[in-house]
């Protein structure tokens, strides 16, 4: 069983990531930083019946995860949970997949860190349903696999795994309304893909 | 459908490279299947692309949602933790 005493060297760590959790499922700071704080002191309470050896990082996300669900998602009236349309699969892909590497010697990651405004990444995730949001945070933002997320959020993996195929395409079809908003695209006909052999 | 990125699309092999994509990213997959996409997307420029954009895509709304923690909060929860300590 952990030691209560090692709690802050042992968890402190994984502020950056929590903070920037709690940011997207909040949606603003005073509520994040609060969540953040709740989640800790519970945790401290509870050290005692940690498991060491298991894993800190997930049953953190899972104190926060129920902290948000229980306290902070119901102060939060938006129209969360109605379902959305299917959106077809590469829906970014094939409309600025083109765009993508078309100025030599620069990254395509570059070019879609470009592509979009500082925050509206953000503000793309933060705008998708709690159901879509929260596999994809825990997923591409924080780097959990499949089983985690299933754990911390108590829905089985193949949950998790249709909510992340939906969520992704639902954030990738709100990036391209933030696209073509700035105007930085070169045509707003989807598809007519450049392929670069060496990419792949 | 004629918009789709893979040129070979009829094929079982670009389909299931599309099906599969998100479980290959999450590296999900099985070594056995992982293989086969693997060496799919060395052949097929399509979905070598198309995977490579989804994995770029994935590494900036990583970065970009990545905040940093502010000092004070920092400050707030160690003190919080240290008060807790005396709450028995």
């Amino acid at each position: 069983m952990a030691e209560k005493a090692t709690f802050a060297d042992d968890a402190m760590p994984l502020m950056g990531g929590l903070y920037s959790a709690a940011l997207r499922m909040t949606r603003n700071a005073a509520d994040a930083e609060d969540l953040v704080q709740e989640t800790y002191l519970k945790a401290f309470r509870a050290y005692e019946r940690f498991e060491v050896g298991t894993n800190l990082k997930a049953w953190m996300y899972r104190i926060l995860t129920n902290t948000y669900i229980n306290a902070y998602r119901k102060k939060q009236r938006r129209p969360d949970e109605s379902d959305i349309d299917d959106v077809e699969d590469l829906y970014l892909y094939r409309r600025i997949g083109g765009a993508q590497g078309a100025v030599l010697g620069r990254s395509a990651e570059d070019e879609l860190m470009d592509l979009f405004g500082e925050d509206e990444i953000k503000v793309a995730l933060e705008d998708l349903p709690d159901h879509y949001r929260m596999p994809i945070i825990l997923a591409d933002v924080e780097g959990f696999a499949y089983k985690e997320i299933a754990e911390i959020l108590d829905v089985p993996i193949g949950t998790v795994m249709s909510r992340l195929h939906r969520g992704r395409k639902q954030l990738q079809k709100r990036l391209h309304g933030f696209a073509e908003e700035n105007r930085l695209l070169p045509d707003p006909e989807p598809a007519a893909v450049g392929i670069d052999p060496g990419a792949s | 459908m004629t918009d789709d990125p893979c040129a070979d699309s009829g094929s079982g092999e670009c389909r299931e490279a599309l099906t599969e994509l998100y479980q290959y990213l999450d590296g999900y997959l099985a070594i056995e299947r992982r293989t086969i996409i693997k060496s799919h997307l060395d052949l097929c420029g399509q979905c070598g692309s198309s995977y490579e954009f989804e994995f770029e895509l994935r590494q900036v709304v990583s970065r970009r949602c990545s905040d940093q923690v502010p000092e004070r909060l920092k400050a707030r929860i160690f003190q919080a933790i240290v008060e807790a300590q005396y709450e028995g």
